[in-house]
């Protein structure tokens, strides 16, 4: 088989969907990269709030609900590695109304509507979190990638070169590029793909680890004493 | 099947594995480019 002006073509209109497809796929991780750094924003807001009723006087009531945004944050990071439900970890968060429900004559109602505004952000940055994770970027698209890299693959390999090493080398660039872009697509596709052995591509959770690290330094310096979580209401 | 379980392991997870992927396609699409040649097809 001869090299074909509509070679050129073939080539130019591959990497124009994948192209389209990287910035698509590129949009929603950045979208998600905001996520944990999100949870982990809304979770020290609340967490503020309780600082500054436990300065005042250490209710144990107050100490329990902050043990309780620190099991959500574990709650939220055992989420993303899959080892936790979605409708468990919602329910946590809605579980901290009790608390908030106590805390109305140890602070001011507008504290209290701030700590709920921050419940509901955290809650609606795990439902983002779960319809990026959930929803397949456009099957259709993705299909016509793969399918339309295998055929380019296919009629590299069997186009006649001469001079042959010199084509050869082209074809390996052309390759190179195609096959790193469809792995790039497929990775970026899932943001939140995590396991022990893969976390090079994903979004980062540090917000999330440095929260709870924060919380306990910050704990510990107005000396109170945090034990395992037993809620008592 | 253990040796062959962590080879695919450190080829297709991890860092750089787009890089990884993209090097063993050029590769195999070389190696066949090649033996093509050779075989007149």
């Amino acid at each position: 088989m001869q090299v074909n002006p509509l070679l050129t073509g073939i080539i130019s209109g591959n990497l124009f969907i994948l192209g389209f497809l990287l910035n698509s796929t590129l949009r929603d991780y950045k979208e998600a990269e905001r996520i944990p750094a999100g949870m982990a924003t809304s979770l020290e807001t609340i967490f503020d709030e309780c600082e500054i009723m436990l300065s005042k006087k250490k209710e144990p009531i107050v100490i329990e609900a902050v043990q309780h945004l620190l099991e959500t944050e574990k709650l939220c990071t055992s989420w993303f590695y899959k080892k936790a439900h979605t409708q468990e970890v919602l329910m946590h968060i809605s579980d901290f109304n009790r608390y908030l429900e106590k805390f109305e004559p140890l602070t001011q109602a507008n504290f209290i509507v701030r700590m709920k505004n921050e419940q509901n952000n955290l809650r609606k940055h795990l439902i983002q979190a779960n319809i990026l994770r959930d929803t397949p970027f456009y099957e259709a698209s993705y299909s016509i990638a793969k399918i339309s890299v295998f055929f380019l693959l296919a009629l590299l390999t069997v186009l006649s070169a001469d001079p042959f090493y010199e084509y050869v080398l082209y074809i390996l660039v052309i390759v190179f590029i195609n096959i790193f872009l469809v792995s790039l697509i497929k990775d970026l596709d899932d943001p939140f793909e995590y396991n022990e052995s893969d976390i090079a591509d994903e979004v980062s959770l540090k917000p999330l680890s440095d929260f709870t690290t924060r919380s306990k330094a910050r704990m510990k310096k107005s000396r109170v004493k945090l034990s395992k979580y037993h809620p008592s209401i | 099947m253990h040796k062959f379980t962590f080879l695919y392991s450190k080829l297709f997870y991890g860092k750089q594995s787009h890089l990884k992927i993209a090097l063993l396609a050029s590769v195999l699409v070389g190696f066949f480019k090649i033996l093509f040649q050779y075989l007149g097809v």
